[in-house]
């Protein structure tokens, strides 16, 4: 009996040893979406018929699921003539295809695999955990899933913040051949003093009052490596808004705890008297192997 | 004649002497260096100056199993990306390196403000050992923070 108390005790210490050891352990980044590129990479935003982007939709609207995708083989961009099929699931929904045309209704140069998800009135309210698939026909998939940011996900609510009526004039193309595979969003950050408050923080949008919070979130791969874009092998990220100096993207955790990710971001304050209209958010990735890549993100400034 | 031989003599006794003083000295051969650490990092806030002290062990090129000191200051007025600089010293059994952080460096936070990101650049001031004694350069340096616990993990890269 005391040889089994003896061993138990030595267990509860090993224990509490342990869970101090456990304690003391640096963060491990967790790298969204993963640490390497698959075959097929993905980038996919959630719009309206006009082209504004938002995360939050009521039922009986319309959802536009609007995406590109690279062969991470060839670094080639999927074409129409590229994909054996691109289509986007819907828990209970039937699948929504993907087709290509920059012209369609929500679509933009840089996203231009489209496709209408017409939401059921009868839709329950929540989070939508949608995912992108993709094939091309040379036998390679891919696949999409949204930042696990609650509130940047697509929500479906009756209670969801009305939208604007038009969203930025298109977006450039991604290059034929990146040498970086990247996807830009961008959320309302916590309202400045002062500054209008949204009925929802941090939902995603490409229209922003003067004196609101952008805060741009973005991530990507290196092609050539296949490794995530971190800290560990970018030399300089930046975004860039015209009129003023280069913001430098920082890489760090977001989310929930417990499901916390790892991805670049950071914000910018549109000042009183920023000029009104469509602007251009410049997007700037160099890696310490010398790759380079840029997204240019159109977002709408209004009074 | 006389003269010519003098000159050739004191040539060669130039020569001889450069050569000598070349063999003196040791010159640092550019190496790839890497090291990375892990411990523990405090941290006192008075107003918006953040004083950091970590310390940690590891390993490193030409450093062998090691131990790091490090002491700087942080500004918290700063969002999301707290700027801080400050000089360090990793100890080896084979070398040391003592470093600079330089501008620009930063610690970039989560929501809450407890998990961190770590990136900047680190001057090498001093180098000693086999393969560290004279190095120069500037080193890219990553990692990560964790508030609450203090645990830390740090990374070293580059050309020095």
């Amino acid at each position: 009996m005391r040889k089994l108390l003896t061993v138990g005790a030595a267990l509860g210490l090993f224990a509490a040893f342990a869970a101090a050891a456990v304690a003391d352990t640096a963060p491990a980044p967790t790298p969204f979406p993963a640490s390497s590129v698959g075959p097929v990479f993905i980038a996919a935003q959630t719009a309206t018929t006009t082209g504004v982007m938002s995360s939050w939709f009521a039922p009986g609207t319309s959802v536009v699921f609007r995406a590109y995708a690279v062969d991470t083989k060839t670094d080639k961009v999927l074409g129409a003539k590229d994909v054996k099929y691109f289509y986007v699931t819907v828990p209970g929904q039937p699948n929504v295809k993907l087709k290509y045309d920059p012209t369609a209704p929500g679509a933009s140069k840089r996203m231009a695999w489209t496709g209408t998800w017409n939401v059921p009135a009868a839709y329950p309210a929540g989070i939508v955990n949608f995912k992108v698939l993709a094939k091309t026909n040379s036998k390679r998939q891919g696949s999409f899933v949204q930042i696990p940011v609650a509130t940047a996900q697509l929500n479906i609510s009756p209670k969801s913040p009305p939208t604007a009526p038009n969203g930025p004039s298109s977006s450039a193309p991604v290059p034929d051949s990146p040498q970086l595979a990247l996807y830009v969003d961008s959320v309302n950050g916590t309202a400045p003093p002062g500054a209008p408050v949204r009925p929802i923080g941090c939902t995603q949008t490409n229209i922003y009052r003067r004196g609101e919070r952008m805060v741009v979130r973005t991530w990507g791969f290196d092609l050539k490596s296949g490794q995530t874009l971190s800290t560990d092998n970018v030399d300089t990220a930046t975004m860039t808004i015209p009129g003023q100096a280069p913001i430098q993207l920082a890489y760090s955790a977001h989310g929930a705890t417990g499901n916390k990710v790892w991805f670049w971001s950071n914000f910018f304050i549109f000042p009183a008297d920023f000029p009104l209209g469509d602007v251009t958010v410049h997007v700037v990735f160099h890696t310490d192997s010398g790759q380079a890549g840029a997204v240019d993100y159109p977002i709408t400034v209004t009074p | 004649m006389k003269k010519i031989s003098s000159t050739v003599v004191a040539l060669v006794a130039a020569t001889v002497v450069t050569g000598a003083a070349l063999a003196g000295t040791t010159a640092h051969k550019p190496i790839a260096f890497a090291a990375s650490f892990s411990g523990n990092a405090t941290t006192q806030s008075s107003d918006n100056v953040v004083t950091i002290n970590a310390n940690g062990t590891g390993a490193g090129t030409g450093l062998g199993a090691a131990k790091i000191a490090g002491l700087g200051t942080g500004d918290s007025s700063k969002q999301p990306c707290v700027p801080f600089t400050g000089t360090g010293k990793m100890t080896g059994t084979s070398g040391t390196l003592s470093f600079k952080v330089t501008p620009g460096s930063s610690g970039c936070g989560d929501e809450q403000g407890q998990t961190f990101s770590v990136s900047g650049h680190a001057v090498v001031l001093k180098g000693t050992g086999k393969k560290l004694a004279g190095a120069k350069g500037t080193l890219k340096m990553t990692g990560t923070y964790d508030r609450s616990s203090g645990a830390f993990s740090v990374k070293f890269t580059g050309k020095i």
